[in-house]
């Protein structure tokens, strides 16, 4: 099976502070991946290094052989826990720079998830409640056409209802080709589409396994494992 | 880079025609009002640098933006996309100020008197260099800026205001250090490629119209800062 994302190694030092400490991970592709772990586990960091934003201290990367950087920003569409947009757009600006910046971006997907979302095209982003906010992002990052999807904390301050509603649309509207690694600490809401999860604690990848082997050999679900392995 | 300066545009449209109109409302209202022709030059003069220091920093600002801001650094464009894009920005907001302010200014020399008639006397080479050396020193200004704000981004997270007030410092100090010992000049004179020179003679102001000023000095200077 080709690799979609190797990471070998790598490290990343904030200062004095290690966030990232020797990871190494292989990703196939057609898997939906839950990158799992409590606030400051080392998961946004990690995303940041293979969506090419930060270097990495230590170690390498690359996503379908290619070294992360210039070249492979074709190849991923990453959603950051921060909004892609501004202020001073309209849904439909934020769709226009995409499709404008990429050449993957599919306007068709983009009017179906948009009208999946219940957003207006006239909506002003600035206006868009947290929830809408993060529909809008995930609306855009899920419009590229690309071989690995990077999601941070999707769900992050947003309620139930939006919850559901983004995960319905994660489910729906990602391509089976490509694979999605989504981090989260909010585990009981989404452990239902993964097929794989990774659990990382202070910058170690502490547990990479099949969701379905989990609950076979464990006998417990992806929660339940969570809170033993992260309780306090 | 084209369309990295649609969207810094779009993005700062509000401020850029808001200024430009608060500026030529003044202007307007100021040429029409009653003042003499001492307090419109004055006056006129203070509203094109208020503008021009709000422009300035909103062109700093975009590459700074440019440069930090996860939007715009995953975009598949390459480095010398973001520098482009902010230097375009920075260079359209300043020619179209100087032109607006050249209207002005040719329009009070016209009207407000006497005693310019010798403008229309400069050479075309003359005006053409000036021109040149005018784009050439605006260049110069925003790239060293952008290298400042680079390079402090790239050395700290906070307090990035004051360590890059602290590079500018030094890298200006150090270029003209060095500009010094190597031409016997630095780069702080304007417009030094065109000589033009005034003189009291018996009383009377006299002028003496623009000469090439070919002092090897200069011209290496230029080329100097332009590498």
């Amino acid at each position: 099976m080709e690799t979609l994302l190797k990471v070998d190694g790598v490290s990343k030092k904030y200062g004095g502070k290690l966030a990232l400490n020797s990871v190494s991970l292989r990703i196939g592709p057609g898997r939906i991946v839950g990158l799992l772990g409590s606030n400051g586990s080392g998961k946004s960091t990690l995303m940041r290094i293979a969506a090419g934003l930060t270097p990495p201290s230590a170690g390498s990367i690359s996503v379908l052989g290619k070294p992360v950087g210039k070249e492979t920003r074709s190849l991923i569409s990453y959603m950051p826990d921060l909004p892609l947009t501004e202020s001073w757009m309209r849904v439909k600006d934020a769709v226009a720079f995409y499709r404008d910046f990429y050449a993957d971006f599919d306007l068709e997907k983009a009017r179906e998830m948009l009208d999946f979302m219940s957003l207006k095209e006239n909506d002003r982003v600035s206006s868009l409640s947290k929830g809408m906010g993060e529909r809008l992002q995930l609306t855009l990052a899920l419009s590229r056409q690309v071989n690995l999807y990077l999601l941070d904390e999707p769900i992050g301050g947003v309620d139930p209802v939006a919850r559901g509603k983004i995960l319905d649309a994660i489910v729906r509207f990602y391509s089976e080709d490509s694979s999605l690694i989504v981090s989260t600490h909010l585990v009981r809401d989404m452990e239902r589409i993964f097929d794989e999860v990774m659990f990382i604690q202070d910058g170690v990848i502490v547990l990479h396994e099949e969701v379905e082997s989990i609950r076979i050999n464990r006998g417990k679900g992806i929660d339940d494992l969570f809170k033993e392995v992260f309780g306090e | 880079m084209i369309k990295l300066l649609k969207y810094d545009l779009k993005r700062n449209a509000t401020l850029l025609l808001g200024g430009m109109a608060i500026l030529l409302l003044c202007e307007f209202v100021l040429l029409w009002s009653r003042a003499t022709d001492e307090v419109k030059i004055v006056l006129s003069v203070l509203f094109f640098g208020a503008v021009a220091v709000i422009y300035f920093i909103s062109s700093l600002r975009v590459f700074d933006y440019n440069i930090t801001t996860v939007s715009r650094r995953l975009v598949p464009v390459g480095a010398l996309s973001y520098v482009g894009a902010s230097l375009l920005y920075g260079l359209l907001n300043s020619l179209v100020l100087t032109v607006i302010g050249a209207a002005f200014t040719a329009y009070m020399v016209v009207n407000l008197g006497g005693g310019f008639s010798w403008a229309g006397q400069i050479p075309v080479w003359a005006i053409v260099l000036i021109v040149v050396e005018y784009l050439f020193l605006l260049v110069y200004g925003f790239l060293t800026f952008y290298v400042t704000i680079a390079l402090a981004r790239s050395l700290v997270t906070k307090g990035v205001f004051w360590i890059g007030l602290l590079i500018f410092i030094v890298l200006t100090i150090v270029l003209s250090y060095v500009e010094d010992f190597l031409f016997g000049q630095d780069s702080s004179a304007l417009f030094g490629s065109v000589d033009l020179e005034w003189s009291s003679q018996s009383g009377v102001l006299a002028r003496e119209l623009p000469g090439l000023l070919s002092a090897w000095q200069t011209w290496g200077s230029i080329v100097f800062e332009g590498l």
